[in-house]
Formats: C-alpha cells, structure tokens, sequence
C-alpha cells in the first residue's frame, strides 16, 4: 500500500515536472514577443492620433513620485504621460484609467489626452470585454469624438453625451474613466 | 471500429456541442463573430488533439487512481500553450477571445474524451478521434458565429452581406440570442437526422 502510494505520487510529479518544464521554455520564446504586442497594442498610431493628434509617442511622465502618490490614491489610474509630436515638442498630458465603474463586462481601459490648455483632445478605448456590437460601439469615433474639446476641469454628466442604445452600462463605465481622469488632471496635472 | 467511423462520430453521431452540449458556456459567449468562432475552434481541436495524443500515449503509464488529475495537467499544459502561442502570434484574436482561451482547460469535452477514448485506445485513434471530435466543435462553431454575425451585425468576418437598410438584430450577438439560436440550430440537427432515421 505504501509503496503504491508512492508510485502515486511519483508520476503525477513526473507529469508536472516535465509539464511545467515544457511551459517554461515555451514562456521564455514567447514573452518578447508576447511584450511586444502588449506595447504595439497599447501604442497604435491610429490610436495616438485620436487622443492627441500629432503626436508620436506617449513618454511616460518625469515626476514618477507624484504619479506614484497617484496611483495610491486612486487605483484605478495606470499611468500618466506625456504626448510628443515628431520633434519632441511637448503637445499635451494623457492620462492612462480604467473605468470607476462596471462596464456591462468589466473594467473599460482608456487614454484620456488634455491639452495645455485644459481641453480634452481626445479619448481612446485602449481595451473593454463590452459586447460586440453593442458595448463595443462606445470605443468607435462616432462616441469617443464627442468628449473632445470638452473642458478638463469638470465631470461630464451622462445627458452631455449622446449614449448608445442597449448599451447604457458601457457608456457609464466609458463616461466613468473620463471622469477619473478629469478628476486626476484637475486635482494633480493642470 | 475503423478509421473514418471514429471521425464520423466527432462530427455527426456525438458532435460536441450539437448532440453531447458539453462546454456549451464558451460557445454562448464567443460565437458574435465568424472570426471568433473559427479561432475557438481551432484551439480546442488542437488542445483536444494534442491532449489526446499524449494522454494515449502514457495511458499504461499513468496508475488509474491519479488518472483524472495527470490528465488535467497535460489539458492544462496544452491550453497554456496554446494561450501563449496566440498571445504573442495572433494578437488581435486572443484579445477577442479573452478568458475564454484559459477556460479550454474545463472544457468538459476535452475531459470526456481522454478519459472515454483516449486513455483507452492507440496513439492514432486517439489522433483521429481528436481531429473528428475538433471539426464537429469547429463545424458548430461557425454555424452558430456566422448566423449570430449576419443577423446581429449584418457582415461575415467583417464584410457587409446585408445592405445598410438593415437594421441588425441586436439580440442575435447578446446572451440570449445565443441560446436561442443554439435551441434553433439543434432542433434543425435533431429533425435531419430522426428523418435520415425513418
């Protein structure tokens, strides 16, 4: 019996052991590219160009302390960062939030970009599990296009916006991480 | 039983989800696009063949008493390869597919067919019936996905089969279409094959 109890466990070890090891070595090929994607992902140019138009690249911000202190306080914040055109000249600071609240499918992931005057220059779903067709809709210009030139400074109300049919939680978890990001630029950016 | 009967039985006599509706969850959820469904297809077919495969292989190696959990852990080394692989090679769609890649390990079907064949049976049986089990998943998939993305979007993989004018059947591509359409589409099976029978 005992001797059976080793075997047991013996090759179930055996399958893990070289199960995981397997894993492993697949993980270490992939992750690079694996990277990659995530980062291409989250800097599309189409996508750069609807939050802030000109810009190249979003570098991410020099005071990382007070983007830390941030991220305490409001842990829905991811990043905050800073929009340059093809020179390097400053055009302005994005702020990188999920949504405060639920989506009809979870947390929706934006770019909120503002300008140096205050404005918002344009927001961008960088990733939502919203249903397709419907919640999805929310990340098309036809909606996202109506947040820009809107002030930086002040919540927006769900009636400022035109919503979506059948998609009323996508539109609230969408206006929610505009918001968060207003609130953040208002209180720590501007 | 010979070999164009095993696969036969994967894709007709106990398709997956058409006759068995085992891991019918995932298929509810994913099937809004053409393209989702045949992405969902093809990595089941290869976790299931694959998984199949070595599990056949190491049937008189693996003691019955652990036999369950040695077979989650190669199904779940096969779907953790199969997440990695499309994360970093087909991007676009493992972002559509989203956690419901990682789900392929509960997959029942997979499960059922280790333990009902594979574990059983010779390496290339179990390669076939793998292959036969995945194209009847698949062939359900597409069936469902296409429909649900022509009434509920009016396009298949992204082209516009319907004109503008129409105005797409929001309910096709949520939750309950789904099973609605689902319901639809077995009762369409059911009704060929009892009057293939009489």
């Amino acid at each position: 019996m005992k001797n059976n109890f080793v075997k047991l466990a013996a090759v179930l070890f055996i399958i893990g052991a070289v199960a995981s090891g397997i894993l492993a070595w697949l993980n270490d090929v992939t992750s690079e590219r694996i990277a990659l994607n995530e980062a291409m992902a989250s800097m599309d140019p189409a996508i750069l160009e609807a939050v802030m138009p000109g810009s190249v690249m979003f570098n991410d911000y020099e005071d990382t302390d007070l983007v830390e202190t941030i991220k305490g306080e409001n842990e829905k914040v991811i990043n905050l960062l800073t929009a340059v055109d093809a020179s390097g000249n400053e055009l302005g600071k994005v702020i990188r939030t999920f949504s405060t609240v639920r989506g009809f499918s979870g947390d929706m992931e934006l770019y909120v970009g503002f300008t140096p005057e205050g404005q918002i220059s344009g927001v961008s779903v960088i990733s939502h599990q919203e249903t397709e067709g419907l919640g999805s809709r929310t990340a098309e210009p036809a909606f996202t296009g109506q947040f820009t030139g809107k002030s930086g400074e002040v919540r927006i109300t769900e009636d400022e916006i035109d919503a979506i049919t059948g998609a009323t939680m996508s539109v609230n978890s969408f206006v929610s991480a505009v918001n968060n990001a207003i609130d953040v630029y208002s209180e720590y950016v501007k | 039983m010979n070999k164009l009967d095993i696969f036969k039985n994967g894709v007709t006599t106990e398709n997956p989800i058409l006759v068995q509706q085992v891991g019918i969850c995932a298929t509810l959820a994913i099937t809004t696009s053409l393209i989702n469904g045949i992405g969902m297809g093809v990595a089941v077919t290869t976790v299931l063949t694959g998984s199949n495969i070595v599990i056949s292989a190491l049937r008189k190696f693996i003691p019955d008493e652990v036999r369950i959990p040695a077979f989650i852990i190669v199904i779940a080394a096969f779907t953790t390869m199969i997440d990695l692989l499309m994360h970093a090679y087909t991007f676009e769609l493992y972002k559509a597919l989203g956690v419901f890649i990682p789900l392929i390990v509960v997959n029942c079907i997979i499960l059922a067919r280790a333990e009902a064949f594979a574990s059983k049976n010779n390496i290339f049986d179990s390669i076939i019936d793998g292959l036969g089990m995945g194209a009847g998943y698949l062939l359900a998939m597409v069936l469902l996905s296409s429909t649900r993305e022509i009434l509920g979007n009016g396009t298949i993989l992204g082209f516009r089969v319907l004109p503008e004018a129409y105005e797409p059947m929001m309910m096709a591509v949520q939750p309950p279409g789904a099973f609605i359409l689902l319901g639809l589409l077995i009762g369409i099976v059911n009704y060929l094959s009892n009057k293939k029978k009489a």
